[in-house]
């Protein structure tokens, strides 16, 4: 069993992805072993840090991939593909969710004020990074969905621009756009607890 | 706006935040931030996020066991589903092959009908003499032996070939079964 590991271990994504086709269950072992902590957390990022339905939509996507494996093309990136379905997955809530937040807006605004005040009473005693977290995350969600895959994409997954306009199915220089757009727009929010963490430090 | 050493500071931002430079915008990059404030401040902006960012920080977030569980037994399932299918298939195919399969065995019950009739109306002394009548003539320098108590229905038609064998020799073997050897 672990001579079985040892050799899935050494098979690049897309060789595992053949195994899986084969409905090998060691193949599906590994490639969830090495996307399930990196998928779940950009649904938790692009849900607005909902954890059920992050879980939820993890489960989804690798049941998606074990069912239709004859689906993936063996000749693209494996890593661009999950990632395309999981925010093709996202988009696809969005839009669900599109009535449902009309009407959730104000009480959403509301509470968002009230956390904003008392983040800001905190912040004039102590900053730590956990704060500046919840505070960077907190600007984030205010990101449009765009904004925000693209702004995921690179630095929590670290995927390169070439790869994220594969997975966006966009030029490369609109995802440079909405990366300095996104980018800037989040270092100038964040600017104040950044100065402080720098005094901190 | 700032300018140091041919760079815009809005330049230095994106170059930064692409992260994807070559050796002599590096260069060109640090001496910028050495001399612009600004520029120092966004670089370390920058580093904050992408500290912020990396998800191997959230150590908190996990999978649920559950879901690994969940996935291995559906691909049990459709395992089994396939196995199943294929022995279903394999079963019917021997149905038919043993004759298992009623339809099949009313169709057997037809045939067997039909060839009595067959026989009734062609009976088998008159057939047998031409056929061994044929066979004497044509089998003279044949190199093919057929034994002589075969009867042979379909014989009526057939000519010897140049080897001296029978062409119809599927009919010739078919036609034992219909007429047993006297
Ligand atoms: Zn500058």
């Amino acid at each position: 069993m672990s001579l079985l590991k040892s050799k899935y271990r050494k098979q690049t994504d897309e060789q595992l992805m053949r195994f899986l086709q084969e409905r090998e269950k060691a193949a599906f072992n590994e490639l969830y072993d090495r996307y399930s902590v990196r998928i779940l957390k950009f649904f938790h990022r692009m849900l607005n840090g909902d954890e059920q339905k992050s879980q939820d939509f993890l489960q989804d996507i690798f049941l998606k991939i074990v069912e239709k494996p004859h689906l993936f093309d063996s000749h693209q990136s494996f890593s661009t593909w999950i990632f395309t379905i999981a925010r093709n997955m996202c988009k696809n809530e969005y839009r669900k969710q599109d009535v449902r937040k009309i009407m959730e807006l104000k009480a959403d605004f509301e509470t968002e004020t009230a956390d904003r005040d008392y983040f800001y009473a905190q912040s004039e005693q102590q900053f730590d990074r956990k704060q500046f977290q919840t505070a960077l995350m907190n600007e984030l969600s205010k990101l449009s969905d765009s904004h925000r895959s693209t702004f995921l994409l690179r630095y929590q997954q670290q995927f390169s621009i070439k790869e994220i306009s594969d997975i966006l199915h966009c030029s490369e220089g609109t995802v440079k756009s909405r990366l300095f757009y996104a980018t800037q727009k989040i270092a100038h929010q964040l600017r104040k607890y950044n100065e402080e963490i720098s005094r901190n430090e | 706006m700032n300018k140091q050493n041919g760079y815009k500071c809005d330049d230095i931002e994106k170059l930064l935040i692409l992260d994807e430079l070559d050796a002599s915008e590096k260069s060109r990059v640090t001496l910028h931030l050495e001399n612009c404030k600004r520029c120092r401040q966004f670089a370390s902006d920058l580093e904050n996020i992408r500290t912020g960012m990396d998800f191997s920080t959230e150590d908190s977030l996990q999978p649920s066991p559950h879901i690994r569980t969940n996935i291995l037994e559906r691909m049990n399932q459709a395992r089994s589903t396939k196995r199943r299918s294929l022995t279903e298939l394999r079963w019917k195919l021997k149905s038919v092959l043993e004759y298992r399969v009623p339809v099949y065995q009313a169709a057997l019950s037809g045939v067997v009908v039909l060839l009595i009739i067959l026989f009734l109306q062609n009976p088998p002394t008159e057939l047998q003499f031409v056929a061994e009548d044929q066979f004497i003539t044509a089998g003279q320098d044949s190199l093919v032996s057929v034994p002589l108590n075969v009867n042979i229905i379909d014989n009526i038609d057939s000519v010897p070939n140049q080897n001296g064998g029978w062409n119809s020799a599927e009919d010739s073997v078919f036609s034992r079964y219909i007429f047993p050897a006297m």
